[in-house]
């Protein structure tokens, strides 16, 4: 019976080596940041610009300390089109740098600058994209929210008017709230 | 073939020549007499049986594998034919190393990725295990061991895909075999892990490989999917847990509820458990960063430990004066 106690402790070896705990496959995914990423390329396809934001390159813009979402833009989306127009991702260190972009994606460090941008903005065609609660109030145009567990956006189309912004309807009937 | 020590075949002359053949190690000529012996009188003998048993066991191959039945059949015969028990102990370690061949096979299938046919070579086992040595055999833990190892083969076998219908299918599959684990034994820490950690990586694979131009025309699904994944995220969470009460200082359980914390926007639990990963890693990602001076992302990651789960100032100062340095010369 020693040589069938031997195969049967070799066979559990073998067994072994292939039950594996797989935790290389555990490394944190930045889930979120791809997620934000996803939705400021989908307003992109959704949402009308005026004619003269129409020509040259799509600018999307990441103003704070998300590297997250500004790495994800950069990998998934730097040049690739909206319409005709090549996608080009920037990121502000400052107001200074922020001229007009298509999109500008303020992160919720960079929240108490809201209204300043929205004034220093207020004569473009830019959606401002914010991601702390009141921040539609202080003149965002789409504000990042969570429904629950799942990130979602509320949209303020007063807002969208007042930068000549046209929001297509399936986005506002996504949108967890919408005020006029 | 001690069990014909000392039997006179002179009144079995049949398997006498075969007995001859096989001590030449003449394998056609030893098939050859045995299967004359068993349509002779010398049928009615064990011994007989025994022998064309072993002749079979010898001759199986890969192109013969119904060989290995025949010498399962001719030890059965043999047992039945040994009335008083003279040769049990002999005959059921020789049935045992021959239905032991079915197991090694899966162990062998599984080695070659035959994902199938190594489950059925492993049922094959069981069944014959059970038919011919012993009818009430408790196989639970080679069970457990046998289908986590297989499990975890569909999970490998699932990561050389990136995304689709197969890798889907992969992973069904060794949810499906680690569910039935768990079902034979719930605290069956590997089990638990790998289910939780297959539902995490499906929620996180839906959120960072989904395609964005499929939701242009089509936001719905981009509502659907996210949807998808929470519920992925919170699928994975009994099991992660489970396995974290099984072995509290498990680092990849760790891992796995901050991701599906972090997936699930729970700020509490993702910055409790955060804290607790840091807390133990911190000391490896030390000695990293002194093996890898230039791994920014390692860099990162500890400023992130030092301004926000183990806040210290002097440390957070430190490494930012040399992060600071590396992105200067980038």
């Amino acid at each position: 019976m020693g040589k069938k106690v031997h195969i049967t402790v070799l066979i559990a070896f073998v067994l072994c080596s292939f039950s594996t705990d797989h935790s290389s496959l555990t490394q944190i995914k930045d889930t979120r940041s791809s997620v934000k990423a996803l939705y400021l390329y989908t307003f992109a396809t959704l949402i009308d610009w005026p004619q003269d934001y129409r020509k040259g390159d799509f600018v999307i813009g990441v103003f704070g300390a998300q590297e997250g979402v500004l790495m994800e833009l950069q990998k998934k989306y730097q040049g690739k089109s909206i319409g005709s127009q090549g996608i080009q991702i920037k990121k502000f260190t400052s107001t200074s740098e922020i001229n007009n972009p298509h999109i500008l994606y303020v992160t919720e460090d960079r929240s108490s600058q809201i209204a300043s941008l929205s004034t220093k903005l207020k004569a473009s065609s830019t959606l401002l994209v914010s991601e702390k609660e009141g921040d539609l109030d202080k003149g965002s145009v789409i504000n990042f929210i969570l429904d629950g567990s799942k990130q979602s956006y509320e949209i303020d189309k007063g807002n969208a008017k007042k930068h000549k912004l046209i929001i297509a309807d399936k986005l506002s009937a996504l949108a967890m709230r919408v005020t006029e | 073939m001690a069990f014909l020590a000392g039997t006179n075949l002179f009144a079995q002359p049949i398997t006498a020549k075969a007995y001859e053949c096989y001590q030449a190690q003449d394998w056609p000529c030893a098939k050859k007499w045995i299967d004359s012996a068993i349509i002779s009188d010398e049928r009615n003998n064990t011994q007989t049986w025994q022998l064309r048993g072993v002749i079979y066991r010898r001759l199986e191959t890969a192109e013969t594998k119904d060989f290995r039945n025949i010498a399962i059949e001719s030890l059965v015969q043999a047992r039945n034919l040994d009335t008083d028990n003279q040769f049990k102990d002999k005959i059921d370690e020789l049935l045992y190393n021959t239905i032991i061949r079915y197991y090694n096979d899966a162990v062998t299938y599984l080695e070659g990725s035959e994902l199938l046919e190594s489950e059925q070579s492993y049922h094959v086992y069981k069944e014959k295990y059970r038919k011919y040595l012993q009818s009430g055999n408790d196989f639970t833990q080679t069970d457990v061991d046998y289908f986590n190892a297989l499990a975890s083969r569909y999970m490998g076998e699932s990561e050389l895909l990136e995304s689709g219908s197969k890798k889907d299918e992969l992973l069904e599959k060794a949810i499906a075999l680690f569910a039935h684990v768990i079902d034979l034994d719930s605290t069956n820490w590997q089990a638990n892990f790998n289910s939780g950690i297959i539902y995490y990586n499906r929620g996180a694979d839906l959120a960072m490989h989904a395609d964005p131009l499929l939701f242009a025309e089509n936001i719905e699904e981009l509502d659907k999917l996210l949807n998808r994944s929470v519920e992925l995220f919170r699928e994975a969470l009994p099991y992660l847990h489970t396995a974290e009460r099984l072995d509290p200082n498990s680092i990849p359980v760790m891992e796995g509820l901050t991701g599906c914390y972090y997936g699930l926007n729970d700020n509490a639990h993702y910055e409790q458990y955060q804290k607790l990963l840091d807390e133990h890693q911190i000391d490896d990602h030390l000695r990293k960063q002194l093996e890898k001076p230039n791994d920014i992302e390692l860099l990162r990651n500890i400023l992130r430990i030092y301004s926000s789960t183990i806040p210290n100032e002097e440390q957070y100062l430190k490494y930012k004066a040399i992060y600071d340095k590396l992105n200067s010369n980038e």
